[in-house]
């Protein structure tokens, strides 16, 4: 692998040899002058990861600009051990996963090498295609919702599974994601965790401020309870065997897609019917995921029928995720019913879904 | 189960241990092992948490305690003996199938009857395991379970570290569940002599489509495409009444259907080239749908959607150990070479004991059929094989003596 190489994909095991060979202690990258730029770039690294875009130089003019790039990793993980956050480390690896995915689909070339250092058994690297042993494309697999990547919609043979470029470097991306994910945290010693406490400081107060944003626009933890009557009275439809309207079915999709429920739980909603049909939900469900549409607002919902069972709060709400989001509220801060706080948050969640819908446009 | 009865099965029990054939599994001390008794208790209870560190070890407590069921972990622990789970430290497991009578649809037949039709299911895994999954027949152990079944232990090292989920997904494919239209069918707009631009376009308002199967040498493409030359060829010698009357089709598209399972050249093109441009007369798509999903259900291992995946799926569950004796009817959980299947008969293949007659009280009227001889005992005492005697009495319906 050439050293460029080392410096885009430092968790490879090729790039840990390399790295143990130079022999710099954690101890030394944590103080000595020479790696300032290293320590700096670590923090940089943060940075874009939690902004969800980690980008990497395109080029290096030298050596010393490699060396930076690969010890900037290692300190990256010293200090983000050291923090020590699930959704901070999630994140790290994910983002080294999407780069390594990006990257390769520039350069397809790599494939065979990263394949190998991963410790896939593949043959017949073709120029679009390879096959790879099943066991790696189930493991690999297992969290690609889509019905066509289930193996049984592969062409297999003799342990071998056919599939594109593109779909390897998907497989890549989730090897590199579990790699790195479960190697941290590695254990930081004290005396270590002492030379870096003014980093790690830093990471914790970026982190933090990442959590605020976070935590706002995220619904949290799911509350069938919750939901506005419409969409309760879809899911007693489903439950029951009445077939939904194509309209209200797009809407519940949607809704339980919008307030963070996966592909997968979602499919699972529909399949209690008789004549569940797995293909076609599948099919719908990852239709709306992958366009990330939005559950229709209330003055939809009434044009074609779907409005039912308004309650109190449906007065005062114009969309049915208003309607979560504002019981949710309710539920947390039980005292504040009814009072003038409520208006506020009321604003802010109109607020929010107007944010919401500009975003979508900016995605169409 | 009375006390002599119990005496003399565990001594013919032990009988058989000295002298039996049996291979320890691979990595024999990283096993856990668990027993059942012919104990005096009422309730039946399951001794675990025991290894062997040596093929000699294990056998010389088989011999002594003349377990009435032995079992060990399909996974391999560092310390197999711990008395709890989460201090075993799982360090890999078999493959496991488990193909049981019991849990296959329809499972209300006779005895026999069961054991044909879970034959039938383990013919077409074999298929999946050899052709589909690569692995070497050395890999592949296949053992009639003693009672209503057959197991597969599967050593090759590649899955050894699969994960639960990763399992089940296995088994998914095995029964070709998720099978999806669009991934074996492919649709492309004619061109050329039927194709835009041509004579015959003119005048058309849809361009023309030409479909073709997918992969239709290989894996389930291979095994949809066959099935669907197999189901054309079998409508075709029905009446025409009866014909294609278990699919979703206009009469026009029947007679279409009826047209190419007549012609020979058509089907073979089908099956060596997967071109289906016969079809482009009507909607194909509705057509091979149905056939994939009845393809699913006729050429997928039917392994009983409650158990298999389960069993599978469960990556610390005990397995009956090949060679032993199956408690519940006294044959010996078989080891059977793959060719061998086709016929093996497990109803007198697997027997453990002679034939010699010795003489049993029956308690209930019982009917059953060992080694090609029916039996219809009422209450009362009788001499019979010693085979059929042993398996009455672990059935529970006979005590031992005259
Ligand atoms: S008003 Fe809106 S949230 Fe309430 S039931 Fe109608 S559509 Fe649903």
């Amino acid at each position: 692998m050439r050293l460029e190489d080392i410096a885009l994909f430092p968790y490879l095991n090729e790039s840990s040899v390399y790295i143990s060979k130079l022999d710099i202690s954690p101890e030394s990258l944590a103080t000595s002058r020479a790696f300032e730029k290293a320590r700096r770039r670590a923090i940089n690294r943060i940075e874009g990861v939690l902004s969800g875009d980690l980008s990497k130089p395109a080029s290096f003019s030298n050596e010393s600009e490699i060396l930076v790039e690969i010890l900037s990793y290692i300190y990256a993980r010293i200090l983000i051990s050291s923090v020590n956050e699930a959704a901070l480390i999630r994140k790290f690896a994910l983002q080294e996963a999407i780069f390594a995915h990006d990257t390769i689909l520039k350069n397809k070339d790599l494939i065979p090498e990263i394949s190998k250092d991963l410790g896939f058994i593949f043959k017949d690297v073709e120029i679009d295609s390879v096959a790879i042993h099943f066991t790696d494309y189930i493991k690999y697999s297992l969290s690609l919702k889509n019905i066509s990547s289930k193996m049984v919609n592969k062409r297999v043979e003799s342990g071998f599974v056919t599939i594109t470029h593109n779909e390897v470097a998907r497989l890549i991306q989730e090897a590199i994601r579990i790699k790195i994910e479960f190697s941290l945290p590695a254990t930081i010693p004290d005396d270590l965790q002492e030379l870096c406490s003014n980093d790690i400081k830093e990471v914790e107060t970026i982190f933090n401020e990442f959590k605020k944003d976070y935590v706002d626009t995220d619904f949290g933890e799911i509350m069938p309870g919750l939901f506005p009557p419409c969409i309760r009275k879809a899911l007693t439809d489903v439950k029951s065997g009445v077939n939904l309207a194509h309209s209200m079915r797009f809407a519940l999709v949607s809704f339980l897609y919008n307030i963070g429920m996966g592909n997968e739980d979602i499919i699972n909603a529909f399949n209690v019917s008789p004549d569940f049909d797995y293909e076609k939900t599948s099919y719908q469900v990852n239709h709306i995921s992958k366009n990330e549409y939005k559950c229709p607002a209330c003055s939809t919902m009434v044009t074609y029928g779907n409005c039912f069972g308004k309650d109190e709060i449906c007065e005062k709400i114009k969309h049915p995720l208003g309607y979560y989001s504002r019981k949710i509220y309710f539920s947390k801060n039980p005292s504040n019913t009814k009072t003038v706080k409520a208006k506020e948050e009321k604003e802010e969640t109109e607020k929010e879904i107007s944010k919401k819908e500009a975003k979508e446009k900016e995605i169409n | 189960m009375d006390e002599l009865t119990k005496r003399f099965l565990r001594f013919e029990f032990q009988k058989y241990y000295e002298k039996a054939e049996i291979h320890a599994p691979p990595s024999l001390n990283m096993r856990e092992w668990g027993f059942i008794q012919f104990d005096p208790m009422p309730e039946i209870i399951m001794r675990r948490h025991k290894s062997f560190g040596s093929y000699g070890e294990m056998r010389e407590y088989l011999t002594a305690m003349a377990p009435a069921h032995c079992y060990y972990s399909v996974a391999y622990y560092a310390a197999p003996a711990a008395p709890v789970m989460n201090r075993k430290e799982w360090k890999g497991a078999d493959l496991i199938f488990d193909l049981d009578a019991d849990h296959l649809p329809g499972a209300k037949k006779t005895y026999s009857e069961m054991l044909e039709h879970v034959k039938s299911e383990t013919l077409k895994l074999i298929d999946f395991l050899t052709d589909d999954f690569g692995f070497y027949e050395n890999n592949i152990e296949l053992v009639f379970s003693g009672g209503r079944g057959y197991h597969f232990h599967i050593y090759d090292p590649k899955v050894k570290d699969l994960g639960s989920a990763e399992r089940r997904e296995i088994v998914n494919y095995i029964r070709g569940r998720g099978l999806s239209v669009d991934s074996y069918l492919s649709k492309e707009a004619m061109a050329g002599d039927y194709g835009v631009g041509s004579k015959s376009f003119k005048g058309m308002k849809k361009v023309p489509e030409k479909y073709s199967i997918k992969n239709q040498d290989t894996g389930w493409g291979k095994r949809i495409t066959k099935y669907m030359i197999e189901y054309l060829v079998k409508e075709s010698e029905k009446d025409e009444k009866e014909r294609f009357n278990n699919i979703q089709a206009t009469p026009t598209e029947k007679k279409k259907l009826l047209e190419i399972s007549k012609n020979p050249d058509a089907l073979h093109d089908i099956e060596v080239n997967g071109r289906l441009d016969f079809f482009k007369a009507f909607d194909f798509r509705k057509f091979f749908k149905q056939i994939i999903e009845m393809a699913a259900d006729e050429v997928g291992v039917d392994a009983g959607a409650s158990v298999d995946e389960p069993v599978t799926g469960d990556i610390k569950r005990l397995i009956r150990a090949p060679g032993s004796l199956h408690g519940g009817t006294g044959f010996i959980a078989k080891k059977i070479k793959l060719d061998e299947l086709e016929n093996f008969l497990p109803l007198s293949d697997a027997f453990a004991f002679g034939k010699e007659e010795i003489p049993v009280r029956v308690g209930k009227p019982f009917s059953f059929e060992l080694d090609f001889k029916e039996y219809d005992l009422d209450v009362g005492s009788y001499k019979i094989p010693k085979y059929a005697a042993i398996y009455l009495m672990c059935r529970g319906v006979a005590k031992y003596g005259s």
